[in-house]
């Protein structure tokens, strides 16, 4: 069977990257110095892979999955061994700088 | 300018009472010492993988089916990713695009009027820690804990068209979840939480721009949030500014809605499907077999008292709220020996007040349905008076026993005979002339003196009722 | 020749022949990883309790009693891979001092056998690059030649493998970095099937990707390290069983080996592209009967791979933001800074490109035309894949377009990225590839032919490289 595939490329979309605001979001601080550069590269990066074809039904479902049952189980890790590897801990409690009253 | 109908629609949060959590086995329970109910799965360490709680999966159903929703027998989760300390894997484990349940409905009772409330929705995720503000620490202590406690998130359709009908839907939901055993909704523990969205619109035009109401902790919380929302957008239309699509925080000791985020910086989440774990299938089977374990819901008995059994909406929700009430009272009329009403009245009065002093269930008392039922047909009949019958219930609820023994046992059967009653009004009569005469001069307390004289001769088994109207109307006669 | 030259096969014999001990296996060992670690870089750190390992089955030995195959055999484990009590940094300032409390499930399954757990080996920053070279403790220099890189991400894995410093070693492979390292250091590198390897303890970078690939200098050593850390683990639901047979099989002349034209239409040096073809002309002339066939989308691989990796990635890296593990920026005066800070100084540049990549692609606005086409794509190659499979037994091809990747030269992102094309088509797909070593360039590089499987195919993949081994000959001789 022979198909005849349209590849639209998404290549033509001039579209306007807000680099700033995608650091925002992953939480990143680009050096400002490096900036610009950063800002090239990240393009040439994403109009290398903007070349795909339009997509069909995005419905894309998994394998079906083995459910765990309802039962405690012990891990056998103390809470010490849990708490260890963070930076600080106060009254068994970990630490962040004060957060603004929102949810 | 025409009156601006609200729109409401509510986002509820519930927490499963599981005995573990959604994603790994730590204990599911409120309350215990900091990061002492942790794993390395629920508290994000580096390299660890969710595995999904078959509980979890059926208390959504079982919630879906109560809500007469359309159960997706393929579902899948989703990541939900945003930053803030209480979130340890910096996504939230939830499901966007295709949910364990889908739309369905909720009669309730408004004013006498059955109103169906649309469900978008229903679909379960993971919680989040717990952050403590303390005096002596000046940062934010984080606790994982609650991590990984799994939630039903209940959306309903914008149809809820006033605060009252959003606290009357509140407590059916919660009325549901308590009755199904998925969730013990106590507000106080966090158990079950609450996100409005309001908007206001001139009947007949399109739907108006809407707001969310974040951090509303209890459900009056929800009718003052409400409220005041609807005033807040109805003066800005009515000054002709528009409303802007904004989350608010609650400040419900102020009694106001503080922005919180706008359009320019509201949450980018980047769903997409969650990669370590597969697709949710609930067969037929599975569905059909926890369809059989639903019994009738509370909002549905609500319904069924009011328009069946005559009752006011307060007492039918306070039945209908508690399953041990209801099934008492079902059963106390099912013979259809006594009325209604005087089983309501005594289970929603004396009985309640028990409960609530002892903090027991019925179940726990020696109460039973017959003999309640014995009980209030003797007072309706005027075997008994009403306080004597207070005395009788008391006796069933500690003791137990049986109603008529009781009665015989405290001597309280009363006196309704009324060739017996016309006579002992005789008596009291010839006997207090002075009282009588006094009473013809417009002296009311006299006719008091006339009763207490009735009540005293017959030992206090006289019909109190009965001999006022005939009292009454023998001096009435001799007039 | 010390003891760390030989294969595993070969020290298990010596062993059960009572030629050697655990603890000179293990100390041949360790002597050539230090004398080697100042020339490659191998090495993150060395396991110091790895000799009670030795001890045990020395005593075990002794005791006459019997051991598994792998018992006493020393291993490197890439360093994202969870080890209890032992540093596990990802090559990153990140986790440059994070010790999980937790082994993950292959670990645990090595421990069990009796492996000694020789080291934790260097790698690409979380397992981000081609030439480990992105890691914080510096980079991994090939053993064959010291200016070039061992290949990325496993360097560390292959490398000590090459020069003796492991007789064994397992490493990540999420677009080729198990196949890539093992082919430009000439040893054998297995990716398995998706799925048939626990994922739990793996800290992980592209969730729907990553496989945990075996490592060694012959086919059948290789497998045998396979055989111990496969298999469905109830902590990773996304695990599966598949039975393996215990033995290799060696008559497969008539076996269909496809070759992909658009695949050997992609640029590769000619020295890389010429010994592939030598190879498989070789199977040819030994029975194999090869097939052309074509993938038509196969070249998009790339974009969907850099698309889908990186996203999963941005979501797998953002718990790490130093509250409960991991490196925290001093001096944060509120929570945006410390994030902020902790992950900016914390992540390296790639690391950082990488996560930016990933959120662009699953932004708002973004993600339909990036995210959602390059899973759609995905699926399409699985299908096309699986139609290929119809018409063959195995895919044979390159690995990396390149025999040699010189350290410290610049080439242009879009260039290194590209370079995968061999390998990730079948990373995308989920399925099982083999690299297994197949002749020298004319500055005696080593090159490798890789042969991939239908999913859940691993046998085959294996049977076929063993075949092919034996059929070559030379070199790498086998026992």
């Amino acid at each position: 069977m022979c198909g005849i595939i349209v590849l639209i490329y998404i290549k033509e979309y001039i579209m306007e990257i807000n680099v700033r605001k995608i650091a925002e979001l992953a939480a990143l601080e680009i050096d400002k110095d490096n900036f610009s550069d950063f800002e090239a590269q990240f393009k040439d990066i994403i109009n290398m892979v903007s070349e795909l074809p339009e997509y069909g039904k995005f419905d894309v479902f998994p394998e079906p999955m083995k459910l765990r049952e309802d039962v405690i189980e012990n891990n056998n890790i103390s809470q010490n061994d849990l708490l260890s590897n963070a930076h600080e801990i106060v009254n068994n409690y970990f630490t962040a700088p004060k957060t603004v009253e929102y949810l | 300018m025409a009156k601006l109908e609200s729109v409401i629609g509510l986002e509820i949060h519930a927490e499963l009472k599981t005995a573990t959590k959604i994603f790994c086995g730590c204990k599911n329970s409120f309350g215990e010492a900091p990061n002492s109910q942790i794993c390395p799965v629920c508290m994000g360490l580096p390299g660890t993988l969710p595995r999904l709680n078959s509980k979890v999966c059926d208390f959504a159903v079982k919630m879906g089916l109560a809500l007469n929703c359309k159960i997706n027998n393929i579902s899948r989760m989703d990541r939900k990713n945003y930053f803030y300390p209480d979130l340890p894997k910096a996504y939230q484990i939830s499901q966007s695009d295709v949910p364990i349940c889908g739309n369905g409905s909720l009669d309730i009772l408004v004013k006498d009027q059955i109103r169906k409330i649309g469900i978008t929705r229903i679909h379960i995720e993971e919680d989040a820690g717990k952050l403590i503000h303390d005096d002596e620490y000046s940062g934010t202590l984080c606790d994982f804990n609650r991590c990984g406690v799994p939630l039903i998130e209940i959306v309903t359709a914008p149809d809820i068209k006033s605060s009252d009908e959003a606290r009357i839907f509140l407590e059916s939901i919660r009325s549901i979840l308590r009755y199904i055993g998925i969730s013990d909704c106590k507000m106080q523990e966090g158990s079950i939480r609450c996100d409005v969205n309001v908007s206001v619109h001139e009947k007949g035009t399109p739907l108006g721009t809407r707001c969310e109401l974040k951090n509303v902790n209890s459900f009056s919380a929800a009718v003052r949030g409400i409220e005041y929302e609807i005033i807040r957008q109805t003066e800005l239309i009515e000054k002709n500014l528009s409303v802007e699509r904004e989350t608010r925080r609650w400040d419900d000791k102020k009694g106001i809605s503080i922005l919180m985020r706008n359009k320019e910086n509201a949450r980018d989440y980047r769903f997409f499907p969650e990669p370590d774990l597969g697709a949710i299938v609930i067969s037929e089977e599975k569905v059909n077999s926890l369809r059989a374990e639903i019994p009738e819901l509370p909002n549905k008995k609500v319904i069924r008292y009011v328009y069946e059994y005559g009752l006011n909406y307060s007492e039918a929700f306070l039945i209908a709220d508690n399953h041990d009430k209801a099934e008492l009272f079902e059963k106390c009329i099912e013979k259809g020996e006594c009325s209604p009403k005087s089983a309501a009245n005594r289970i929603v009065g004396e009985i309640t007040k028990y409960m609530n002093d002892t903090g027991k269930s019925i179940s726990e008392t020696m109460l039973t349905p017959k003999e309640l039922s014995k009980l209030c047909v003797a007072a309706e009949n005027g075997t008994i008076s009403s306080s004597a019958a207070k005395t009788v219930l008391a006796e069933l609820i500690i003791n137990g026993g049986n109603t008529d023994k009781i009665i015989e046992k405290l001597g309280l059967a009363q006196n309704s005979d009324d060739n017996y009653l016309c006579r002992l009004a005789d008596d009291v009569i010839s006997a207090n002339q002075k009282s009588v005469d006094d009473f013809k001069n417009g002296k009311s307390n006299a006719f008091g003196h006339l009763i207490g004289q009735a009540m005293k001769i017959s030992k206090g088994k006289a019909d109190p009722k009965k001999i006022k109207d005939i009292i009454l109307k023998k001096l009435k006669m001799e007039e | 020749m010390m003891l760390c030259d030989y294969t595993a096969f070969e020290l298990a014999y010596m062993l059960r022949k009572k030629q050697c001990s655990a603890m000179e296996i293990y100390s041949d060992t360790l002597q050539r990883a230090k004398e080697m670690q100042t020339i490659t870089n191998a090495y993150i750190s060395f396991n110091d309790e790895a000799f009670k390992t030795a001890e045990k089955i020395d005593i075990m030995i002794a005791e006459g009693k019997d051991f598994p195959l792998i018992a006493g055999i020393p291993i490197a484990v890439k360093d994202n891979i969870s080890t209890k009590g032992l540093r596990t940094t990802c090559a990153s300032k990140m986790l440059c001092n994070y010790i999980p409390p937790y082994d993950a499930c292959v670990i645990e399954k090595l421990k069990k056998a009796g492996a000694v757990i020789i080291g934790k080996s260097n790698m690409d920053e979380f397992a981000i690059g081609s030439a480990s070279d992105t890691g914080y403790f510096g980079a991994v220099h090939n053993p064959i030649n010291y200016y070039n890189s061992a290949g990325g991400s496993s360097g560390g894995s292959a490398a000590s493998v090459s020069s003796g410093g492991a007789v064994l070693a397992i490493g990540s492979d999420t677009g080729g970095s198990v196949r890539q390292p093992a082919s430009l250091c000439g040893v054998v590198g297995f990716c398995p099937s998706y799925g048939t390897v626990s994922r739990y303890g793996l800290i992980a970078f592209a969730s729907s990707l990553d496989r945990i690939g075996s490592i060694g200098r012959t086919v059948k050593d290789t497998y045998l390290l396979h055989n111990i850390i496969n298999g469905s683990d109830p902590k990773d639901v996304t695990t599966s069983d598949i039975f393996y047979p215990f033995n290799l099989n060696t008559g497969l002349s008539g076996i269909r080996i496809g070759i992909i034209k658009e695949l050997m239409e992609s640029y590769a040096d000619d020295d890389v592209k010429s010994s592939v073809m030598d190879a498989i002309r070789l199977m040819e002339k030994n029975g194999s009967i090869i097939k052309e066939i074509s993938i038509s989308n196969i070249r998009s691989a790339v974009n969907a791979y850099y698309i889908i990796s990186s996203a999963e990635a941005s979501s797998n890296l953002a718990r790490f933001d130093g509250i409960r593990y991991g490196y925290r920026a001093p001096k944060c005066e509120n929570l945006s800074e410390l994030y902020k800070k902790s992950r900016s100084e914390g992540f390296g540049e790639e690391v950082k490109r990488r996560i930016m990549l990933g959120t662009f692609v699953l932004s708002e606005g973004f993600c339909d035309d990036y995210y959602k086409r390059a899973v759609s794509l995905r699926s399409r190659l699985c299908s096309e894949f699986n139609e290929a499979f119809k018409q063959c037994d195995v895919v044979a091809a390159p690995v990396y377009p390149k025999a040699g990747i010189k350290l410290g030269v610049k080439a242009t992102l879009t260039e290194v990225y590209s370079a995968d094309i061999f390998t990730v088509p079948s990373s995308i797909a989920g399925l099982p590839a083999i690299s297994v070593p197949c002749g020298m360039t004319r500055d005696n590089l080593p090159v490798g032919l890789q042969l991939i499987g239908n999913r859940l195919c691993d046998k085959i993949v294996f049977d076929v490289a063993y075949w092919y081994e034996l059929i070559r000959g030379g070199i790498y001789g086998e026992t």
